[in-house]
């Protein structure tokens, strides 16, 4: 027996579903209910706001927290079941560096050994994340390997080129669930096929949930994966009580395995009931008139004068930097009427960093704050980070990966030089082909001063002696950190970078234990990852709150961010930009051939691949109307970034420029 | 775990203890969230002893929690053996439950622990609380008896536990705690409490814990020997840690995929 919360954005479902959690918990203790979010964030959000008095175990979880915690609690069971035998006590599960470290090495291998993607000009990391993503969307489908391939070869149609594409990913991503399940070695897509192949559909396990579990809550459940829906179907089969909270706006992450279609298929018709939620509390009827206005334009695809008393201001530009200017200008007159900071947001399908540059600096000089939620800063950019690579980087002799600017930078900070001195030396290391050289031969002594240069000394005696001593990765960072950084009066930021390299390798090199490669292998394979920027500084920012200011985010970032229930003023920016219509295809990997939808098509073309991109701009952009209070900026220019003219059709639909 | 603010910190009684201990280290480590990896700086032996600890809790939990199948664990030693004295130590009856969490939230603190093993204790009415510890000192060089753990265990249990399980137990008697070490079968540590210890303890939590919120500074510990094990020596002292106090929540080195946002859903 369930019952489902139904209402747009805004409408109070998290509130009630957190309401109903709360009573429950009350009256038969936090053990005995299973709810599920949709982000890890949302999570840690939940409870943290959790008012309960008394509370024992939580199980609140996203759906992967959810199968990592059953699959190492029954792994006995699960290894018994997949081998016969078990071998491990406990599997290891990869996150997202170590899925791609490992799936960029096999792409890496079999383009060189065998040319592989002979003309597809992507790096192998990028190549890897495609083939994680097949694995991952067939997985979250409930769809087996054998299926992949089917609906990878169907998409390629009669193209040559692209069924040997395929017939190459195929192999790789053979060999690489091969390799994970050999050393018991779970990624995203392993977990739940292990997960669903040898627990969910076992009636002993269905009753140990039973036994431990009387009521399920689901919040978001548009956005839950198939295989999620599957897990919560059987969760209800077995006796438990659910209450879920369904968005019928809420599909924006249909591609990224959300599937609201199929979720109102598989729970709306046996709902003991469906409670519609009309009240909107960030939100007007305006807000639902422009939403079926903006659906209606966007479904039609024709140029239209839509209407609606939300509509504050149009700000338009030839040029983006003078659409830029305007619209910080008028941030920043809400802002001295009173309004809050983290009540204007400003949404853009791209977010820049000319955008975030401008909009930062006239905020700053009055006096305000830009909160830039798409904030995804490499590590290697961070200037403590950075001289702790460059230094291990000297120890192990790999320089040649080091650019001069890096080095400046890097020597800028560890000697206290002003960058033209810093300069200066770096451009003679360089030209002595990355070698720490001796300051008197070059006569750079006097040059970058006296102070400098004994620090420069210590540091290349320093390093040398750390030679002797044929360090681990690990603790080297540990002891540059130590002996070098420390005494250099960090940052918080600075700190917490460092802390985020060491304890990234540390992790990194506990996961990989099992690759069977030889450290060096690892370690050199690290330091590109890190150069590449896929081990980004975000992560290091978690449990820091964000300063308040204004909210600046993608559509997709800023709807997934929970703790941005609603704000007064929304600048929807770009809106001539192509940007706000990106294919979810790629040379690899094809979202919607995993979905239910392709199973009764099965063809893909440029009329489709238009419609899927129409859904989710309107699904984005209705979802976004639902957190405006008060009203919405639209701005605009002519030429993008770039001087190029902007052709996006999304001016046409809301008319901006009403030509 | 680092929070923005000291009323939003759930306060364990790691927390605590190193408030006590180091008031800078607190800082850095809950509020700051300066948290590093508790094996960094340790030597491969003393790696290898955590990961046996770890397996060990791990094996416990499934053991006292029901599972679908036993874990085997043939030429696992030194782990099969001490499995085996689990069992014949504590057998799994009268289970309330294992690894549960213990949540209280006050108008001006929270307070959470988590016990590695509850059970019930029906002919005198009471809870009696586990602990597994797996380091190879034994409980003889501990003083066990006062430390920070075994108050705030047992005063949790009495403030917030007896309420909690209330509904399923009747419990009339104070808990008692037993600390047991597999590499020392035979010394387990029964520990008592009684009314008189629990308003004790009530006051010293208290004290500490008004104390600890009404704190805008953090200052640095004076005694030096404390920060030669300490992992922010070179932040504070500019040297390297000797070696580094190891706290039981710091323990799960698991990858948690509800830790990293990565995927939503």
């Amino acid at each position: 027996m369930y019952t489902i919360y139904q209402g747009n954005t805004g409408s109070g479902k998290t509130t009630r579903i957190k309401k109903k959690y709360q009573q429950l918990a009350a009256e038969v203790g936090s053990e005995k209910i299973l709810l599920f979010l949709n982000s890890a964030r949302a999570v840690s959000k939940f409870r943290e706001d959790l008012a309960l008095n008394r509370s024992g175990n939580l199980s609140i979880f996203t759906y992967f927290g959810f199968i990592n915690q059953e699959l190492n609690r029954n792994w006995p069971a699960v290894e018994k079941k997949y081998s016969g035998q078990q071998q491990t006590i406990e599997p290891t599960f990869m996150n997202i560096e170590t899925s791609h470290f490992l799936m960029s090495n096999y792409v890496d291998r079999y383009r060189k050994a065998k040319s592989y993607f002979l003309n597809i000009k992507a790096r192998p990391v990028q190549i890897a994340v495609q083939l994680i993503d097949n694995l991952n969307l067939a997985a979250f489908n409930l769809l087996d390997l054998e299926e992949l391939k089917t609906r990878l070869f169907s998409w390629c149609g009669d193209d040559e080129e692209r069924q040997e594409y395929a017939q190459q990913s195929l192999d790789i991503m053979l060999t690489f669930r091969k390799f994970c399940l050999k050393y018991r070695l779970l990624d995203y897509s392993a977990a739940v096929t292990m997960f669903n192949d040898n627990l969910l559909f076992d009636s002993k396990y269905q009753n140990l949930l039973k036994n431990k579990y009387q009521y399920l809550l689901i919040d978001d459940l548009e956005k839950l994966i198939p295989a999620g829906q599957k897990l919560a179907i059987q969760l209800l089969k077995v006796g438990l009580e659910g209450y879920f909270a369904f968005n019928q706006n809420g599909g924006f992450n249909r591609f990224f395995g959300g599937d609201p279609a199929a979720a109102k298929q598989n729970f709306f018709p046996g709902a003991a009931e469906i409670i519609e939620l009309k009240n909107n509390y960030t939100s007007s009827s305006l807000n639902s008139e422009l939403a079926v206005d903006i659906k209606k334009v966007i479904k039609n695809r024709k140029a239209n004068f839509i209407t609606s008393k939300l509509f504050i201001a149009e700000i338009d530009s030839e040029l983006r930097g003078e659409m830029l200017i305007k619209v910080a200008q008028q941030v920043v007159a809400l802002l001295k009427k009173g309004v809050k900071s983290d009540q204007i947001a400003i949404v853009s399908p791209q977010i820049d960093k000319v955008l975030s540059f401008s909009l930062e600096k006239i905020l700053t000089k009055n006096g305000y704050q830009l909160s830039n939620f798409n904030r995804s800063k490499r590590l290697i950019d961070i200037p403590f980070a950075r001289a702790l690579l460059i230094l291990y980087l000297f120890y192990v002799d790999k320089t040649a990966a080091i650019g001069v600017s890096s080095l400046q930078q890097g020597l800028s900070l560890l000697l206290d030089l002003d960058p033209l001195r810093s300069y200066l030396l770096a451009r003679e290391i360089a030209a002595s082909g990355m070698r720490l050289i001796d300051l008197e031969q070059a006569n750079l002594r006097t040059k970058i001063g006296f102070a400098a240069s004994e620090k420069y000394d210590y540091l290349k005696d320093w390093l040398l002696e750390k030679k002797t001593e044929e360090l681990a990765i690990q603790i080297f960072f540990q002891a540059v950190f130590s002996e070098v950084l420390a005494p250099l009066t960090p940052s918080q930021e600075d700190i917490f970078a460092c802390r985020q390299m060491i304890e990234s390798v540390a992790r990194f090199q506990q996961t990989v234990e099992n690759f069977h490669v030889s450290d060096q292998d690892l370690s050199e394979r690290y330091l590109n990852m890190i150069y590449e920027g896929t081990l980004a500084a975000e992560t290091i920012f978690k449990g820091q709150t964000k300063e308040p200011g204004v909210i600046l985010a993608s559509p997709y970032k800023f709807l997934f961010s929970p703790e941005l229930k609603g704000i007064e003023y929304l600048f929807i920016l770009d809106i001539s930009s192509s940007d706000w219509l990106q294919s979810i295809a790629k040379e690899l990997v094809n979202p919607y051939i995993y979905t239910e939808q392709w199973q009764q098509n099965q063809a893909w073309h440029d009329q489709l691949d238009q419609e899927i991109r129409l859904n989710q701009l309107s699904d984005f952009l209705i979802s976004l109307i639902y957190k405006v209070k008060s009203g919405i900026y639209l701005a605009d220019s002519f030429f993008n970034s770039s001087g190029r003219e902007q052709e996006g059709p999304l001016y046409r639909w809301l008319n901006v420029r009403r030509d | 775990m680092a929070v923005s603010e000291l009323k939003e910190l759930y306060f364990s009684q790691s927390s605590l203890a190193i408030f006590q201990s180091c008031q800078k280290k607190f800082y850095y480590r809950y509020l700051a969230g300066l948290y590093w990896p508790a094996e960094w700086g340790m030597n491969e032996e003393i790696r290898q002893d955590l990961k046996l600890g770890q397996q060990f809790h791990l094996l416990a939990q499934r053991y006292y929690q029901p599972t679908l199948e036993e874990t085997t664990l043939v030429s696992k030693q030194p782990l099969q053996a001490w499995l085996n004295r689990l069992k014949r130590f504590c057998s799994a009856v009268d289970i309330i439950a294992a690894e549960q969490e213990l949540r209280l939230r006050e108008a001006e603190f929270k307070l959470l622990a988590k016990y590695d093993l509850l059970k019930y204790d029906s002919s005198q009415a009471r809870i009696i609380i586990y602990d597994w510890k797996t380091d190879k000192k034994d409980f003889k060089q501990k003083d066990i008896k006062s430390s920070m753990q075994t108050r705030f265990y047992l005063y949790l249990m009495v403030k917030a536990g007896y309420k909690y399980f209330a509904q399923d137990y009747k419990l009339e008697t104070m808990p008692c705690l037993i600390y047991w070490n597999p590499r020392y079968p035979g010394q387990p540590v029964s520990l008592k409490y009684d009314k008189k210890s629990f308003e004790q303890d009530q006051t010293f939590f208290e004290e500490l814990l008004k104390e600890i919120l009404t704190s805008s500074e953090f200052p640095l510990t004076e005694d030096i020997n404390k920060c030669r094990f300490c992992e922010y020596r070179p932040i504070c002292r500019g040297k390297r840690s000797e070696a580094i106090e190891v706290f039981e929540e710091d323990l799960d080195l698991n990858l948690d995929w509800e830790s990293v946002e990565e995927f939503e859903f």
